[in-house]
């Protein structure tokens, strides 16, 4: 009995894992890289907008001075725009495929 | 570059400071272990950690005893070879597993032939059940670690 | 049934074979569907191990006690709950039911992933399931929790009295979920360094499964030192025993880990420092495994004639040497892309916190790890008494009380002294007002770390509490929110930083609770008869009778005690103590009178025929503290990683020209 459980048990894992292979979607791997790349940068971009936003209340409550304020919000801005730039060449690079 | 040397400096100062600090902690807190057999030829006051088994015969209301004023008296046997034994005297508190058999350290010093144990540094160390087992038929197996009491993971 | 559960096992570890060859594969050009297949191996075998460990339980709940870890762990008598968790109790035991945490670990990380990091995956599968290859084939041919014991008695031993209660049934999975989930910021670093994506996308990856980890291992050592203060009636809830440095080391690592990715995060930095992290932090939970279940404390003997050792430490060395070998050969695509700019920035802190933090843990593992050393190399084990931790970890943990007040309120980059002034003068004057208590019970008691302790808490508890209030204050103004609302908004907005501030709140309480009962505890020992009273430290206990019973499992003796405090009483408590029949094993039951200022602990030591009641009283300043503070570490942590919805925008001058606003 324990047997047949056994070798029930490992054909179906078998079959669970050789299905890719045997089905073959054959799906071409760059746009699936594309697709990660973009994703990528627009949770970057997101962590940089939270950022500046962050800086600004901090800013606001004191914990920033004046300069400081300026400084990292120039920066974080630059970032945010640089993202913004490669988020777009990446759509349009993926909407010219 | 300027602040490849701040992060240098930083390290550099940690790394002093915190030797200096396990230095000076090490320095009064040191024991050796050390079993029956081994306190045969010693008795110059050093501080040991005794470890050994509690050979049979030790009284039944060990943790009451440990209380009075008199203290707990219990007979150490070395674990590699049982005619070697100490006996000790212990005052404090004595883990629940303390028993006939069970494999114990205490810290203290040799006076005049019975060790004179700190109070308080009973340990039991606690083999699991399944060990007792394999150690009856002749095999050795690995002792779980516990402290003053027993861990079972 | 043994033989399904061992099969089991058999095809798990097949399974997680092929994962890991195919996930490699798949790298090649043309070949991504084997990646597929590989993640489809990972549920695999989590399915074969699921079998194994419900087969496992089966056999424990049907009282099969021809298998050696069912008869070695229970009985009969024992209750299904207890059945159920004796699985933990075993060598094997434990380690079916940490590879089965790893298997539904694997499954997460892969559900988790479908759409994303698909050019990291490969690598990550790759090195979970070769984790559990190592597990897998373990239990499949090292110790196997279904080997089978002869002669079968009829009964089994039970389990440990000891551990029969809730904190044992969950400590153990509690710190396996936390140990499992560091293998997966491993996992991603691994494969941060082989495909050579070194940007900080893996550790955003991995940020909730960081911080999650580090919760379960909060959550894990605060039980084990709950049950040991309730069980071990020693007064006392940590003593430095190396099982408990095992699971101290990871923590300690991970916490550094969780504070310098915000640096690798903000500001581009310590990317070489934050590879080695993972690396240490992954292969201290092992090693904290591995110091658990091998018997290298025992003897270095014991440890040669352990199974397990020497396959663990096989394991671990070829983790480092590989994972450093990788970090080696990538360490020019690590550079930092800034530089430290000022000793007083927050980067500095966080640089500090960890320094300390790393340095605590290389001192607990020099310290848990010296008599083996020592009997390797002089043929003498020497141990470090516990004077040698606490020695260390006293200052260490000041300057981080410390540091954990500052580093939020000081500004990244460079903090200009006219801010400082600013930002830190009103918790100076809670500091400087503090000092007028702290020194006072100094004097009493003498210890100097404690009134340290006391003042650089007030203070950091004051820097948090004005973070709160400036926060609070910004968004009342902006939002015209009521104040509620605003520490509510604080909340929802950014869960991190404010879940991370609960966090230190809790890390507060725990520290100043520690050093005022390490600095204040008094101890002291009483025989009375029934009827007398005897005083410690200014308690009064009255004998009111003894009782004694007797069942078919144990027999018992207990003592009702009336606890005074200058003539009020104000409590009645029972300790008692339980020798159970079947495996002739003592059991202290403790009674416990708590109070936010004090624990009043007692410990039945004996109760003598003719009814003369010897305690043993200790008297703990402030115990309550440190279980308020692991509850505030949990609560803090889970905000932190909770998933917030996408909020407001920011405006942004856009490429394309556009207004400027971002989408809300």
């Amino acid at each position: 009995m324990a047997y047949v459980f056994v070798a029930v048990i490992s054909v179906a894992l078998v079959a669970l894992i050789a299905w890719p292979l045997v089905a073959r979607a054959g799906a071409d791997s760059a746009p699936a890289d594309q697709l990660d790349d973009r994703r990528a940068i627009e949770e970057e971009l997101q962590r940089s907008l939270d950022a500046i936003r962050e800086i600004e209340m901090d800013h606001r409550a004191g914990n920033l001075s004046d300069e400081d304020f300026a400084a990292l919000d120039r920066d974080e801005r630059a970032r945010a725009v640089e993202l913004m730039r490669r988020r777009d060449a990446l759509s349009a690079g993926v909407e010219s495929a | 570059m300027k602040s490849r040397s701040r992060f240098a400096i930083a390290l550099t100062l940690a790394a002093v400071l915190g030797g200096w600090l396990i230095w000076t902690s090490i320095g009064g807190s040191l024991e050796t272990y050390t079993s029956p057999s081994g306190l045969v030829t010693t008795s110059d006051g050093t501080t040991y950690r005794l470890n050994g088994t509690v050979a049979p015969g030790s009284p039944e209301d060990a943790a009451e005893r440990a209380q009075t004023a008199e203290g707990l008296r219990f007979v150490v046997r070395d674990k590699e070879d049982a005619s070697v034994t100490v006996p000790v005297v212990y005052r404090g508190n004595v883990p629940d597993a303390f028993k006939d058999g069970r494999e114990i350290v205490v810290t203290g010093r040799m006076e005049n032939g019975v060790f004179q144990a700190d109070r308080g540094t009973l340990i039991t160390l606690c083999p699991s059940k399944f060990m007792e087992e394999q150690a009856k038929q002749g095999k050795e197996m690995p002792a779980d670690h516990s402290a003053k009491g027993t861990a079972g993971t | 049934m043994t033989l399904a559960g061992r099969a089991a096992l058999l095809l798990a570890f097949a399974a997680a074979l092929y994962a890991v060859g195919a996930a490699l594969y798949s790298r090649r050009k043309g070949k991504r569907e084997y990646l597929a297949s590989a993640e489809r191996g990972v549920w695999a075998v989590f399915a074969a191990t699921t079998t194994a460990i419900v087969v496992m339980w089966a056999l424990l709940l049907g009282n099969r006690f021809d298998v050696a870890d069912v008869a070695g762990y229970s009985n009969t008598t024992l209750g299904w709950n207890y059945k159920i968790t004796a699985l933990w109790g075993s060598q094997a035991g434990s380690l079916l039911l940490w590879m089965w945490i790893l298997s539904i670990v694997a499954v997460l990380v892969v559900v988790t992933n479908r759409r994303r990091n698909r050019q990291l995956m490969p690598v990550v599968v790759a090195v979970l399931m070769g984790t559990a290859v190592f597990f897998t084939s373990v239990l499949s041919f090292v110790t196997s929790p279904f080997a089978t014991v002869s002669p079968v008695l009829e009964d089994g031993r039970g389990l440990n009295p000891l551990l029969q209660n809730a904190y044992m049934q969950s400590h153990p999975p509690l710190l396996y979920i936390g140990y499992v989930g560091l293998s997966v910021p491993f996992a991603f670093a691994i494969a941060a360094l082989v495909t050579r994506r070194l940007d900080s996308t893996w550790i955003t990856s991995v940020r909730r499964w960081i911080i999650l980890s580090w919760m379960f291992l909060t959550v894990g050592i605060v039980l084990g030192s709950r049950w040991a203060y309730e069980e071990l009636g020693w007064g006392g809830y940590w003593a430095w025993d190396p099982v408990e440095n095992a699971a101290l080391m990871p923590w300690l690592v991970a916490t550094a880990f969780l504070h310098s990715v915000m640096v690798q995060e903000r500001r581009g930095m310590l990317r070489i420092w934050n590879m080695v992290l993972v690396i240490m932090t992954f292969t201290l939970a092992l090693f904290g495994t591995f110091l658990t279940r091998s018997g290298i404390l025992s003897s270095v003997h014991a440890f040669g004639e352990s199974t397990l050792g020497p396959y663990f430490l096989g394991f671990i060395i070829v983790i480092l040497v590989g994972s450093f070998a990788l970090l080696f050969s990538r360490m020019s695509l690590l550079r930092s892309e800034n530089s430290l700019e000022s000793y007083i920035s927050r980067e500095a802190v966080f640089l500090y916190n960890n320094l300390l933090l790393v340095g605590l843990a290389f001192a607990v593992f020099w310290g848990t790890m010296f008599p083996v050393l020592t009997e390797a190399v002089q043929g003498e084990r020497i141990t470090v008494g516990q004077g040698f931790f606490n020695q260390v970890a006293a200052p260490i943990g000041i300057a981080l009380l410390f540091l954990t007040g500052v580093g939020p309120m000081i500004s990244w980059r460079k903090a200009s002294p006219r801010e400082l002034r600013r930002r830190f003068a009103g918790p100076l004057v809670v500091a400087t007002i503090a000092i007028i208590p702290a020194v006072y019970f100094a004097q009493e008691g003498g210890a100097w770390w404690a009134a340290a302790a006391i003042v650089l808490g007030a203070f950091t508890l004051a820097c948090i509490v004005s973070e709160f209030w400036r926060g609070m204050k910004v968004r009342h103004q902006l939002g015209g929110v009521s104040w509620p609302g605003a520490l509510g908004q604080l909340f929802t907005r950014n869960r991190r930083r404010y879940g991370g501030y609960v966090v230190h709140v809790g890390v507060v309480s725990i520290i100043v609770a520690i050093a005022c009962q390490g600095a204040f505890s008094t101890q002291g020992d009483l025989a009375l008869r029934t009827g007398q009273t005897g005083e410690v430290a200014g308690y009064q206990f009255t004998n009111d009778g003894g009782t004694r019973s007797k069942d078919d499992h144990k027999m018992s003796v207990g003592v009702a005690l009336g606890v005074s405090e200058g003539g009020n009483r104000f409590a009645t408590l029972n300790p008692g103590v339980d020798v159970f029949t079947a495996q002739q094993q003592r059991s202290s039951e403790v009674a416990v009178d708590t109070s936010p200022f004090r624990d009043v602990y007692v410990v039945l030591v004996g109760l003598t025929p003719d009814g003369l009641a010897r305690i043993s009283v200790f008297i703990n300043p402030m115990m309550m503290w440190i279980w308020v503070g692991g509850l505030l570490m949990l609560v803090g942590s889970l905000i932190a990683v909770w998933p917030s919805r996408r909020t407001q925008g920011v405006a942004v001058p856009s490429p394309a020209g556009a207004d400027g606003r971002v989408p809300e």
